[in-house]
């Protein structure tokens, strides 16, 4: 069994949450549950077998790169809290 | 005449011989969801106004001799993660509340221009994760058959409204099992169609490689009629198929003798609750005396499955949820 309480206490960090012992010793135990499962693939014998890139067969196919009536202005800032000269206005997160 | 006693291809064809008024079906709907849902959750909101607008539209045109498409008059409601233009849509999520979108999703354009009624969007797991429709944000929905039992997810709303008859059809989607599964436990039809079937645009994104929009339905041939609205290539989606639509409703009336059905035998294992396999033995057999050739086959990677899907469809979604993680341009909370 790993233990994966250092990359759980890490990813906890990274997302500014807080976790309790009990709940990053739980954690760590699903994880490496699934990461054991998820291993089981690895007794698949692969060798030899193309690698599939997508489930489709055909080419996927672009429409023609033809001008077509699409969102307003208007339309396509609408959903913005905030907008300025056409744009999203988003807060300064630069200084000077 | 009860509307919601009728299937789809019933209703069109009443709207369409005028025994029936768009406007009788979307008033009708309108009450039937406002007596059964409270119960059930099954809606996340409904848009009366614009409904009762279609209706007199759909009325309007069928009094003017017009014709009308193959889902006049017909109540379709919409998984909450397909975008309706104008009407917000959330995928079950408290990060997308108050969002209206700006543009309809490919299949909704297409279940409108096909004269459908959309009464409202349903409830779901958060962004499609989930199989119970415990995790949507707004509350869980419950399974009509017995409220203390959930619907199974991620589009239980979907499948719940259908099963309570408050619509005869509705729209899902499906990465995992999303469609099939709430039919299941639900006891109405759903479809996950092949994927490039049905186009994508304007639905939000789960795993991208999986995804595939599909109908929920009273009956075989409803579903059959809502896919044939739905599917077929859209330039907006570059995934979307170019092959033909087949004519599925029409091929409801096929006989299936003489089609050959292969069963394979690694999912009848342990885990496989004893009264569906005798159900599903059971229908095998109906269709081996319709005429069918049944064979049994073996997928003998089948055991890989799961664990393949979750190294995907994990991934899948941290691309496609990193969009709303606000680690770019900060937080708007």
């Amino acid at each position: 069994m790993m233990d994966f309480r250092s990359q759980i206490a890490h990813v906890a960090e990274l997302a500014s949450l807080s976790l309790t012992e009990e709940e990053a010793t739980s954690m760590a135990a699903e994880v490496d549950a699934i990461v054991r499962y998820v291993a089981e693939l690895g007794t698949l014998d692969t060798e030899g077998v193309p690698p599939t890139y997508h489930v489709l067969e055909e080419a996927s196919s672009l429409r023609p790169d033809e001008v077509q009536p699409g969102l307003t202005h208007e339309e396509a800032l609408s959903g913005a809290p905030r907008s300025s000269s056409g744009g999203f206005a988003v807060p300064g997160y630069v200084e000077g | 005449m009860d509307p919601w006693k009728l299937h789809v291809s019933e209703l069109a064809g009443h709207v369409r011989d005028g025994r029936l008024s768009a406007t009788e079906i979307a008033k009708a709907t309108l009450a039937r969801i406002e007596r059964l849902d409270p119960a059930v959750h099954a809606f996340l909101r409904t848009s009366p106004e614009a409904l009762l607008a279609q209706a007199a539209r759909i009325d309007a045109k069928r009094a003017r001799g017009e014709a009308l498409g193959a889902l006049a008059g017909v109540p379709i409601a919409l998984k909450d993660a397909l975008c309706t233009r104008g009407v917000e849509t959330t995928a079950g999520s408290k990060i997308l509340e108050g969002y209206v979108p700006p543009y309809d999703a490919t299949v909704v354009a297409r279940l409108a221009a096909a004269d459908a009624l959309l009464p409202g969007k349903t409830n779901m797991d958060e962004f499609a994760m989930g199989s119970s429709n415990e995790n949507s944000a707004y509350g869980p929905c419950k399974n009509p058959w017995d409220t203390s039992r959930t619907p199974g997810g991620s589009s239980g709303g979907s499948a719940a409204s259908v099963a309570a008859r408050m619509v005869p059809g509705s729209l899902g989607s499906d990465t995992g099992g999303s469609i099939r599964q709430p039919a299941g436990l639900t006891g109405v039809v759903g479809v996950k169609p092949t994927y490039g079937r049905v186009s994508r645009y304007g639905l939000i994104a789960f795993a991208s490689s999986l995804d595939q929009v599909g109908p929920f339905a009273t009956d075989v041939r409803g579903a059959a009629r809502i896919l044939e609205v739905i599917a077929g290539r859209d330039p907006k989606d570059a995934t979307s198929l170019a092959a033909p639509v087949g004519p599925y409703e029409a091929d409801c009336d096929r006989d299936p003798k003489g089609l050959r059905l292969g069963v394979p035998e690694e999912y009848f294992t342990s885990g496989l609750d004893p009264e569906v396999e005798a159900s599903v033995r059971q229908s095998i057999a109906q269709l081996e005396a319709r005429g069918c050739t049944v064979r049994r086959i073996k997928l003998p990677h089948t055991r890989f499955a799961v664990a393949t899907y979750y190294v995907l469809a994990t991934a899948e979604a941290s691309s496609n949820l990193a969009r709303f993680d606000g680690v770019r341009y900060g937080a708007r909370v």
